[in-house]
């Protein structure tokens, strides 16, 4: 189960990330550390911050939490032999992936700043989205007794 | 029982990175010391009050002034206006913390420009300068490079709900021209030769400005809850 571990403590970066550059788009936190370059700041106040009417940091909190919930619930003993955790895992940062790509196609070609909290994210879902993938398949090739 | 003690291992571990994560998120601080540092550091250039009135935000009563050199073909200006300007609107003019004042400052060798500020001056005269300068930043690819801007600048006009009757009547006579000139002559007075610039509290800031910037501005120099300005005092030259 130790995929799931590290699904866990990914997703908790994550989250805390999230929840940074959400807090900073309420006006909570008023200064993003980000290199002094301004970069963070000028996506996160671009109009592009923003999906469906929500800030796009609120889906990441979502997401996030919603993966660590599903990574502690599948190293439950009634999960632990089951794939289902993991699939649900693979299925939430599949999303979490495309929804990156897109982000990250806007920062790259439309906003031309790339901001670091953003690209961490990407990477730390993709990750996860790896890891649950690599588990799923580890359990067609060894099957729970 | 084999298994639990790394699943309390990774428990614990787990627990560590949300406090350190939580502690750290908390402890973000504005970095108001620097705010100062620059400030009185920077050249002073308090503004007359003559004929360069520029373009006004918010309350009177507000302790902090950002006053903003601009050309609306600048780029960095259009830039500024577009990603920075609505949260600064939002969060600190609309919540009466911080004035705005926009100086136009049409630069030598941008063709448009100057028809630009004219339109918006004449927008002004009919109430609408912010409506008609988010329109111009916008569009700002649209009619930047245009031969016919002056076309493009009357769509506009109309789009903010302007009498164009009156709009066409003022650029032909180019009477908000005078207004134009005494904010850029205001800003080669004061030493301004790039845009965007930015004058806080009588003070010329290096730098172009961001969003969190400026909140550190107005927290460190109007903190909330605290002594209405603690800003170094301008003094004129």
């Amino acid at each position: 189960m130790r995929h799931r571990m590290a699904i866990a403590i990914l997703a908790l970066l994550g989250l805390l990330a999230s929840c940074y550059l959400l807090l900073y788009k309420m006006g909570v936190v008023g200064t993003l550390v980000c290199g002094g370059s301004g970069a963070c700041e000028r996506v996160q106040n671009s109009p592009y911050a923003q999906f469906v009417g929500i800030p796009v940091a609120a889906y990441g909190v979502a997401g996030f939490a919603a993966l660590l919930f599903v990574a502690l619930a599948g190293l439950g003993e009634q999960w632990v032999g089951h794939p289902g955790p993991s699939r649900v895992a693979a299925g939430l940062s599949g999303i979490g992936v495309l929804f990156a790509m897109y982000l990250t196609y806007l920062e790259i070609a439309v906003i031309h700043d790339i901001c670091r909290w953003c690209a961490a994210i990407a990477v730390i879902i993709t990750a996860i989205f790896v890891v649950a993938v690599l588990g799923t398949r580890s359990f067609r090739k060894a099957p729970a007794p | 029982m084999a298994a639990s003690r790394p699943l309390k291992n990774f428990y614990i571990a787990l627990g560590i990175i949300a406090v350190v994560g939580v502690v750290l998120i908390v402890t973000q601080r504005q970095r108001g010391a620097s705010v100062a540092e620059t400030l009185r550091s920077a050249p002073i250039a308090p503004l007359p009050a003559g004929s360069a009135v520029g373009h006004k935000l918010g309350a009177d009563s507000a302790s902090v002034e950002i006053v903003e050199f601009a050309d609306f073909e600048c780029p960095a200006c259009a830039r500024f206006a577009i990603l920075e300007m609505p949260y600064v609107r939002e969060r600190l003019i609309a919540t009466g913390r911080l004035k705005w004042r926009f100086m136009d400052f049409p630069l030598q060798g941008h063709a448009n420009s100057p028809a630009a500020h004219l339109a918006a001056g004449c927008a002004d005269e009919q109430g609408r300068f912010f409506e008609m300068m988010d329109v111009i930043y916008n569009r700002q690819n649209e009619w930047a490079a245009d031969r016919r801007a002056d076309r493009k600048l009357r769509d506009y006009a109309q789009q903010v709900g302007l009498d164009l009757g009156r709009f066409d009547t003022c650029v032909a006579t180019k009477h908000a021209q005078p207004l134009v000139d005494a904010d850029y002559a205001e800003g080669e007075r004061i030493g301004v030769n790039s845009t965007p610039t930015f004058v806080v509290n009588g003070h010329v800031w290096p730098d172009v400005l961001v969003y969190d910037q400026i909140k550190a501005i107005v927290d460190s120099l109007a903190p909330v809850g605290g002594p209405q300005s603690a800003a170094p005092p301008a003094r004129r030259r």
